[in-house]
């Protein structure tokens, strides 16, 4: 099927993005174009108004501070595998970004795309879970920075107003030493995750686990933090004890029945990644506290 | 020198390879308007009121027209005889009158300037509908409740039965009896390319020239004369390339009679180009059986009864009625030794799509049932699963076997040829190799046995003509969607004529060329059309010695074919061949062609055997394929390599049922996974790079011996799969009863996942 | 309509678009190029792939507008019948195609894949073709054309056209 008609623009500036987004008029940001287009294609999504905002400068960039590393609405998913300052910030946005889709998809995807559509499957809203990543949004009335936990609220909604704008995500840097690692069991190579789980670990200078980020996808309407499991990881000091607090994550998350798992399954899985995940974060975080 | 056997390649290959292929819905022509359909939203309901006024005032839209507006064309198509007579098809009209039986059946049609405008005005069309109520399983159907066709007074459209020896009463006499209840979902065929037509209507000629992806140009041809009440010369009907059919494109649609009906009344080009979504909810679906099938087997293990008693879901209307369920009743005691068999099915109507044959028709469904329950008599009888199967197959000795049963050709089933016991063997040794890493995962193995029929559907002629260029063009009825006939045919009529293969020129799939033709289906194609082009030689050389005789001013009989010459008996040094009779011939002398219709009465047997190794992770349940062994009887192997292609293809399309697919409905028949991110097929990262081992018997039943292929793959795939994974889930006490195998599907078995 | 103009193939193109239509049905409504196929029309098939600005993108995904200064690659510009590109080829010698409907977008993710990774593992390339939907191969003559024309890389490089 292909896309019912709609007027497109593609402003130049920030600020006439938002003004024709705050017209009242039905509009919809076109970013790369991965998740939106198939809807307008099966007419599932019918916008009187197509704002594409890919001319925007500024909307790109990588910058690492002290606060964390702030992606640009427009960075690509291709980018987050590729660029090696997200791989030094953010190994986790890295590892996750090489389960998403396929090239071709990953070449058009934007991180902001996939925060704002916030399908509960998807890798980079639950990265921004586990790392208590904030969301920074713009509409021409101001800005605010939400955080990730209060910005996806249901399936596919988020606290996103008709107005609004994911301008940056910024990503918090994990106290040293750490490691993180994502888990997905999906059916296929590429496909959405059935579950997948990202968690990241910080040491205490007593080698005991002293701060974790721990969330699930794919398990519920929204990502979910895992705060069961991450108050059980403090405290921690071998990687059977990190594995054990896995099984707590069942009181995190409210999987529903579906065409392609039963609830009890999602669950399973969730456990089952959440074990893997911790596990190797553990790995990584005791290899980085040695390297030191 | 003789091209039967050689892995020539594709000449077509250089056009597709480089974007320069020629598919329906590449078609461009002046003045073309295309077409979207309104369909229906309800799987049943009675159509009260079509309200287009806003769509027709959409700029572009150039017309739209409902059942009222085709008049007399608004009757159930035909399909033509269908093979087995016990039942009439019940097909669709062109658009619904008054009722509609699935979601997605055609309601109205948009006629626009492009499809972007088409699509949006058939948005914008308004339909009124009484909502009935519906029936999408098989199951429920068949308790009679929700009617399909209430004047029928039940669903049960047909009963088939089977029986050979005492049947099922025979299974009283067995030491062991195993009994399950077996489910094979409903699947979609999902060639690459959608359905799609280009009509156009000549008014000077007053003929109809329709361009169209299907599998059997004149099945289309006659439909569209029947429908449109058109004398069949009246219709041309060309098959460019097309992109897959795999079955489910061997019929008339709906589509194909609205396209021509509209390009003769509107007087332009009309394309209907489909899409995935139309794929999903308007073409001919397959599978879907329930099964309760027993096997009851001596001390020994050797097979004393098979009874099965199963349901067909054919969905709201059954082109072929009786195909697939036949065909499974027919394949069930697959190449075994088996004295008493009964297979009885009730084939039911529901609110679905058509259910037909798709690749394997019955077989896939035949064997998954005949193998899992072969699995199950092994482990009570105590003895290994590739064990059981060596001491029922039958033997070199036995043959030619008769197993009771008549054939889809009306005669009985017989096994004339091969070595199934040693196939067996083949593909047991063949996987021994190899050994798997200690890696926590759970390991099992598959090896299935099954049989593939082919042929012995009706005829097809071949045409030969000799060109002016010395090119010999092949005519005849067949239609390639991806096969390779091109090089196939091409290759065995140059065998045969001692001509290089650039020497002949094939022509397939354009119903101006030969008077009637049958398509590509059922794995008949080589056999039919390459006996047929064989057959077309010996009368096409008579011709051309007749010629060679009148330019030497000799007689016939004097005029010898020999080695790609013909040759003067006598005279040494008098020799022409092809090219040079055809350029030395006058340019009064008449056409030079010959035809051969090879009819063929016996259906070839090809025995095969599937070997698979399978990886189970005991936490996830993710599965993965370590070794895939395949030994496939396929006769004479025309193109070695393209014979390859089939059977990967194939059986990669079985694996695609065994895994993945399987279209849900829910209680109101509304179809809940229509595109490709909720079902899935089979990607490259899963597939494994299968290990071909040759064992091949020239086919007794036709004179090449010959023997079709593209289905065994698809047929083993399931029952392999599902008893290498169950195999290695023994720690569990897993039972696979029902595909797909999916990791969700195992753990619902398990329960929690943890090893007992 | 927005006119657009785009460099594709080697040649530069102009031509009025509806802002609502399809990079997929510009190149082959309004090009000429039907190389390019629709599969699915929503991003999974991957028979639409072509190369924009030399990334492999899902035509069906990419609105004509948003390609409007871009440099266009199809598989008609990696090679013709007549000279055919190391993968083209790879796939004809290898019977990496049945009906060739999906085709075209294999060719392209194979030919930008094989830049990236010259000489890749038979999983690699596995992986590399995952978002290409291919009904009829069963996909181990695929992965045999892409590895026969990393081959053939390695004797001599590709040179696109």
């Amino acid at each position: 099927m292909k896309p019912l008609p709609f007027r497109y623009m593609k402003p130049q500036t920030l600020d006439e993005a938002l003004e024709a987004l705050g017209s009242g008029e039905d509009a919809k940001v076109l970013a790369g174009g991965q998740s939106l287009v198939p809807l307008l294609n099966m007419h599932l999504a019918r916008p009187a108004l197509l704002i594409d905002v890919n001319a925007l400068e500024g909307l790109s960039t990588i910058e690492p501070s002290d606060a964390g590393l702030r992606l640009g609405t427009l960075v690509r998913h291709q980018t987050l595998l590729t660029s090696s300052e997200v791989r030094r910030a953010v190994p986790l946005l890295a590892e996750a970004a090489a389960l998403i889709g396929h090239e071709a998809i990953r070449a058009r995807g934007t991180v902001g795309g996939s925060i704002a559509h916030a399908d509960p499957a998807a890798e980079l809203p639950m990265v921004a879970i586990a790392k208590r990543a904030t969301i920074g949004i713009r509409s021409a009335s101001g800005s605010r920075r939400v955080p990730a936990e209060e910005f996806f609220i249901g399936y596919l909604m988020t606290s996103l107003g008709p107005d609004e704008i994911v301008e940056d995500v910024l990503f918090p840097m994990a106290p040293s030493p750490s490691g993180s690692a994502v888990e997905e069991f999906s059916e296929r190579h590429g496909d959405f995750a059935l579950v997948a789980v990202a968690a990241e670990l910080s040491l205490g200078e007593d080698g005991r686990v002293a701060r974790a980020g721990v969330a699930v996808a794919g398990a519920g309407p929204a990502p979910a933090a895992a705060r069961e499991v991450e108050a059980a990881l403090i405290g921690q000091a071998s990687p059977e004890g990190v594995r054990a607090t896995a099984k707590a994550v069942a009181a995190d998350i409210a999987p529903e029945d579906d065409l392609h798992a039963s609830a009890s399954y999602r669950k399973h899985l969730a456990e089952i990644l959440a074990a893997r995940a911790l596990e190797r974060a553990w790995q990584r975080a005791k290899a980085a506290s040695e390297a030191r | 020198m003789d091209q039967i056997g050689r892995s020539v390649r594709r000449e077509e290959d250089r056009r597709l390879t480089t974007g320069r292929g020629r598919y329906v819905s590449d078609i461009v022509e002046g003045n073309m308007v295309q077409l979207a359909f309104v369909r229906s939203s309800r799987a049943h309901a009675r159509i009260t009121g079509l309200d287009f006024t806003k769509a027709q005032s959409m700029p572009g839209v150039v017309g739209i027209f409902g059942p009222k507006d085709m008049g007399e064309a608004i009757k159930p198509l035909s399909f033509g005889p269908p093979p087995e007579s016990a039942m009439e098809p019940t097909m669709p009209c062109p658009l619904a009158d008054g009722v509609v039986r699935h979601v997605g059946e055609p309601v109205a049609v948009v006629v626009a300037d492009n499809r972007y405008i088409a699509e949006a005005a058939a948005d914008a069309c308004e339909v009124e509908y009484e909502t009935l109520p519906a029936v999408a399983d098989v199951q429920e159907a068949r308790k009679n409740q929700v009617l399909v066709y209430p004047e029928r007074g039940t669903n049960v459209a047909a009963v088939v039965t089977r029986k050979t020896g005492d049947g099922e009463a025979a299974l009283k006499r067995a030491a062991h009896i195993v009994q399950e209840t077996f489910t094979i979902p409903r699947v979609v065929g999902h060639p690459m390319e959608p359905r799609a037509v280009v009509a156009s209507f000549d008014p000077v000629t007053g003929r109809l020239t329709v361009e169209a992806a299907t599998q059997g140009a004149h099945t289309v041809k006659m439909g569209l004369a029947a429908v449109l009440d058109l004398a069949p010369e009246k219709i041309r009907v060309v098959v460019p390339d097309v992109g897959g059919g795999f079955g489910v494109k061997n019929r008339i649609y709906s589509e194909d009679a609205v396209a021509a009906w509209l390009a003769i009344r509107l007087g332009r080009p009309v394309k209907w180009a489909g899409d995935r979504l139309e794929e999903f909810l308007a073409t001919n679906q397959g599978r879907d059986q329930v099964h309760t099938a027993s096997l009851g087997v001596d001390e020994e293990g050797r097979i004393v009864a098979l009874a099965d008693h199963f349901l067909q879901n054919v969905g709201a209307y059954t082109p072929e009625p009786l195909i697939v369920p036949a065909q499974t009743a027919t394949c069930l005691p697959g190449p075994y030794r088996l004295p008493n068999f009964e297979a009885t099915v009730e084939v039911v109507f529901t609110h679905t799509p058509a259910c037909a044959p798709y690749r394997g028709a019955g077989q896939p469904e035949a064997t998954f049932v005949m193998e899992r329950l072969l699995d199950r008599a092994a482990d009570a009888v105590g003895i290994g699963r590739d064990e059981i199967r060596r001491r029922n197959l039958v033997r070199p000795e036995d043959m030619p076997y008769e197993n009771g049963i008549i054939g889809r050709d009306r005669q009985p089933v017989t096994f004339r040829e091969g070595d199934f016991p040693g196939t067996l063997e083949t593909v047991v040794e063949a996987l021994r190799v190899g050994t798997s890493p200690d890696d926590g995962k759970l390991r099992g193995t598959g090896i299935i046995d099954f049989m593939e029929v082919s042929g012995g559907v009706l005829f097809e002629i071949c045409r030969l003509e000799l060109g002016r260029d010395g090119v010999v063009s092949l005519f005849t009825g067949t239609s390639s969607q991806g096969q390779g006939h091109r090089t196939s045919w091409a290759q065995i009529a140059a065998d045969r004529l001692q001509v290089p293969m650039d020497q002949v020129r094939v022509v397939e799939a354009d119903t101006d060329t030969v008077p009637m033709g049958l398509g590509t289906f059922a794995s008949r194609s080589t056999i039919t059309a390459g006996n047929a082009i064989v057959q077309a030689v010996a009368p096409f050389l008579d011709k051309c010695r007749e010629e060679v005789a009148a330019l030497w001013e000799a007689s016939p009989e004097d005029v010898l074919w020999e080695d790609g010459f013909f040759r003067l008996a006598g005279v040494a040094d008098r020799a022409m061949d092809l090219r040079t009779l055809a350029v030395s011939r006058p340019l009064d002398a008449p056409l030079v062609e010959a035809s051969a219709q090879f009819m063929d009465a016996n259906t070839s047997f090809g025995m095969g055997c599937h070997g698979v190794r399978v990886a189970v992770d005991p936490e996830t349940f993710q599965i993965s394929i370590e070794d895939y062994v395949i030994c496939h009887d396929a006769g004479v192997r025309v193109n070695p390599l393209l014979a390859e292609g089939q059977v990967f293809g194939g059986t990669v399309q079985g694996l695609g049922t065994a895994w993945y697919e399987a279209l849900r409905f829910d209680a109101q028949g509304q179809p809940l996974n229509t595109s490709f991110m909720d079902y899935l097929v089979p990607g490259s990262a899963e597939m494994p790079d299968f290990r071909l081992v040759k064992r091949d018997f020239p086919s007794s039943s036709n004179p090449e011996g010959l023997k079709g292929l593209g289905e065994g793959g698809t047929t083993a795939a399931g029952a392999a799969f599902a008893s290498a994974v169950e195999d290695a889930l023994r720690p569990f006490g897993v039972k696979i009863t029902s595909l797909p195998v999916t990791p969700a599907s195992i753990f619902a078995q398990v329960k929690g996942g943890v090893r007992p | 309509m927005t006119e657009i103009s785009m460099r594709v193939n080697g040649e530069n193109r102009t031509v009025n678009v509806e802002d609502y239509w399809l990079l997929a049905d510009v190149l082959r409504e309004k090009l000429g190029l039907t190389g390019t196929h629709l599969g699915c029309e929503h991003g999974v098939c991957g028979a639409c792939s072509v190369m924009v600005d030399g990334e492999v993108v899902r035509s069906c995904l990419m609105l004509a507008v948003q390609a409007d200064g871009t440099e266009v690659t199809t598989v008609e510009g990696l090679g013709d019948p007549d000279h055919m590109s190391p993968v083209q080829e790879g796939f004809m010698q290898e019977h990496g195609l049945q009906c060739g409907f999906c085709t075209p977008g294999l060719i392209v993710t194979a030919t930008h894949f094989l830049k990236e990774n010259p000489h890749p593992t038979r999983q690699e390339v596995r992986e590399a073709l995952s978002g290409n939907i291919c009904r009829c191969t069963g996909y181990q003559h695929i992965v045999n054309a892409v590895l026969r024309a990393a081959d053939e890389g390695e004797k001599k490089a590709p040179s696109p056209r």
